[in-house]
């Protein structure tokens, strides 16, 4: 449908991607980390997952970026890694195209997007057992009163992931308390 | 970090964006049944609006509108917001986290509505706190 405007944004999404690799200037790294998020939110958007590119774009684009930023300017600004020699770099690019043709190969085995004849998009698996995603479909308003099914998913069906979610952000959030408090308290007493 | 406080347009414009910012995310937090959004999106655009300030006018003048000792004990009442949800159906005889058996009232369906709405609010809450509570400890005791 829209696919030349999609082929566009993976062009640009490459780009981003392959500078904030090789640029030795990390704010400028960070710059284009923040490109990336906001393209692939695009694209998440672009295929219709829109909760998924809302996160993307709020989280990656938003606040990472601000974060990544603070952490510079603690730490420091130029890349200080050494280049490898050109033998690793040969056999990494080697391993890198070999897993890159892979996956391509791999994809021509996926179902198109919507496609109804796929088993994943029918009632019934192969085996003959319900799939989840029609049960969502057809249950999830009459269950949840909630019209917008990835809120019922997330927060209802599968709330033990969302509650594992929230726990994984809770402890980040205690680690760097208790990292980076206790630090300064040392240099007091120093 | 470079002393941005007296620049009079930073100051200005985030000052009046910012709570527009934190509406939309009380709207995305509160509107999640009905369109994209809820906790997670609500709460990292809750506080996107408060680091905007932070950046702005400078870490002191940031402390006026969020605290930094409230930053983890506000996640950890979001975390215990959701495992109290989970824990009070459970108490009352269903399944760990099964919205049905919440003290609400009303049919199944609605009851299962009102019980996301308390989780996400959960949500909401604790990544808003987390996350500006990371910002304030990766910036403690910078000169």
């Amino acid at each position: 449908m829209h696919w030349e405007i999609e082929v566009l944004l993976f062009v640009v999404l490459i780009i981003a991607a392959l500078i904030s690799l090789a640029i030795r200037n990390l704010l400028t790294a960070v710059v284009t980390l923040s490109v990336f998020s906001f393209i692939s939110a695009l694209l998440y958007i672009a295929m219709g997952a829109v909760d998924v590119g809302f996160t993307e774009a709020v989280v990656g684009g938003g606040v990472t970026g601000v974060l990544l930023v603070i952490l510079i300017f603690r730490t420091s600004r130029k890349d200080r890694t050494r280049v490898l020699g050109s033998e690793i770099l040969v056999t990494s690019y080697l391993i890198l195209l070999l897993f890159c043709g892979m996956l391509i190969y791999t994809s021509f085995g996926l179902p198109s997007r919507g496609d109804l004849q796929a088993h994943l998009n029918q009632v019934e698996s192969p085996v003959g057992s319900p799939n989840a995603g029609s049960y969502y479909i057809s249950h999830a308003y009459k269950d949840t009163h909630t019209p917008n099914m990835v809120t019922a998913i997330l927060a209802d069906y599968r709330g033990f992931d969302t509650l594992g979610e929230e726990t994984v952000i809770f402890i980040a959030g205690l680690i760097c308390f208790l990292l980076l408090r206790k630090k300064r308290r040392k240099d007091e007493e120093a | 970090m470079k002393k941005l406080e007296d620049n009079p347009i930073t100051i200005t414009i985030s000052s009046i964006v910012s709570p527009f910012i934190m509406l939309f995310g009380l709207y995305v937090i509160f509107h999640g049944h009905y369109s994209p959004g809820g906790g997670f999106q609500g709460g990292t655009l809750l506080a996107a609006a408060i680091i905007l300030v932070r950046l702005a006018c400078g870490s002191e003048v940031g402390q006026l509108q969020f605290n930094k000792k409230y930053g983890t004990p506000l996640g950890s009442l979001g975390v215990l917001i959701y495992f109290g949800t989970g824990l009070v159906a459970m108490f009352l005889g269903g399944n760990f986290l099964n919205y049905q058996f919440l003290p609400l009232g009303g049919a199944a369906s609605q009851q299962r509505s009102m019980g996301i709405l308390l989780v996400e609010i959960g949500v909401g809450l604790a990544v808003m706190a987390i996350l500006v509570a990371i910002y304030d400890d990766l910036l403690e005791g910078s000169p």
